[in-house]
């Protein structure tokens, strides 16, 4: 499977010039929070990364559906590729979250359903790749990830719903009722340009991903075809 | 208002930071690759 796209470059440098658009957008024309200060500012960056995470799990479940479906590896690849990617964006969301909290909550961490479920679904995905590591035939570790992705993207539902079904002191952006935040217009045009920038730096990032991926395994089978073909000649 | 520079600073660092370190990562994963294809190519030859 070969990657090589001359649209990726461009679709790299783009997804850097949105992500650098919504900085300084963030940076210099929207306000600051009243009661908050400017650590609210990072919320930006905070709830895209967790769309993005979220996203990448489901897409990672979708490629595991097309796998399992078309039993090419290539759609393998991307499952792996996918739910790297998305376990980046996961902890920089869980890690930024922390630092947000500490002045608000006035704690780094406390066991609310909404980062008990994050923490659920962020480990969920680190056992996927560690148990991937372990399986060494390429057909049983598809059909494993395959299973696995869609298994486990039921922790991003859970994930997702815990602060709008359980009592939660997490602040829910939409379809919150009462606990929602009140972003005004400036607020809100920031978060969309940052989810789209988010959106498109994880398309760039998994394509890449899935590339060098696809290259290490074509190499591995070749280094696998030269050192079958040496022991053959000695 | 409540003065939480430091925290916004610290925030931006990870999230920039780690967005920073992976791009790195794939950038030294993809010039590895290429240096063991060329000297498995080389021994080929």
């Amino acid at each position: 499977m070969s990657y090589k796209n001359k649209l990726l470059p461009l679709l790299s440098g783009f997804a850097f010039l949105l992500v650098l658009f919504a900085f300084i957008r963030m940076l210099f024309f929207t306000p600051v929070e009243q009661t908050m200060g400017l650590v609210q500012k990072v919320f930006y960056f905070h709830m895209s990364a967790a769309w993005v995470g979220m996203l990448a799990f489901l897409a990672s479940a979708v490629f595991g559906l097309l796998y399992l479906s078309r039993k090419d590896l290539k759609w393998d690849t991307l499952t792996a590729a996918s739910v790297e990617v998305g376990l980046l964006f996961t902890v920089i969301c869980i890690i930024s979250g922390m630092i947000w909290a500490r002045p608000i909550w006035n704690t780094w961490w406390t066991w609310d359903p909404r980062l008990t479920t994050v923490t659920i679904m962020a480990f969920t995905y680190i056992a996927f790749m560690l148990l991937r590591r372990g399986v060494d035939n390429p057909i049983r570790r598809a059909r494993f990830s395959a299973i696995y992705a869609i298994v486990g993207f039921l922790s991003v539902p859970l994930t997702f719903f815990s602060a709008r079904l359980l009592r939660t002191i997490h602040p829910v952006v939409f379809g919150g009722g009462e606990t929602d935040m009140n972003l005004n217009p400036q607020m809100l045009v920031t978060l969309f340009i940052s989810l789209g920038a988010f959106t498109v730096l994880y398309v760039a990032l998994l394509l890449h991903r899935a590339r060098l991926m696809a290259q290490q395994e074509e190499l591995n089978q070749l280094q696998a075809a030269a050192d079958g073909s040496y022991d053959w000649g000695a | 208002m409540a003065q939480t520079v430091n925290y916004f600073i610290a925030g931006y660092a990870v999230i920039l930071g780690l967005l920073g370190a992976y791009c790195l990562y794939l950038y030294l994963l993809s010039r590895k690759l290429k240096r063991e294809r060329a000297s498995l190519e080389n021994k080929k030859i």
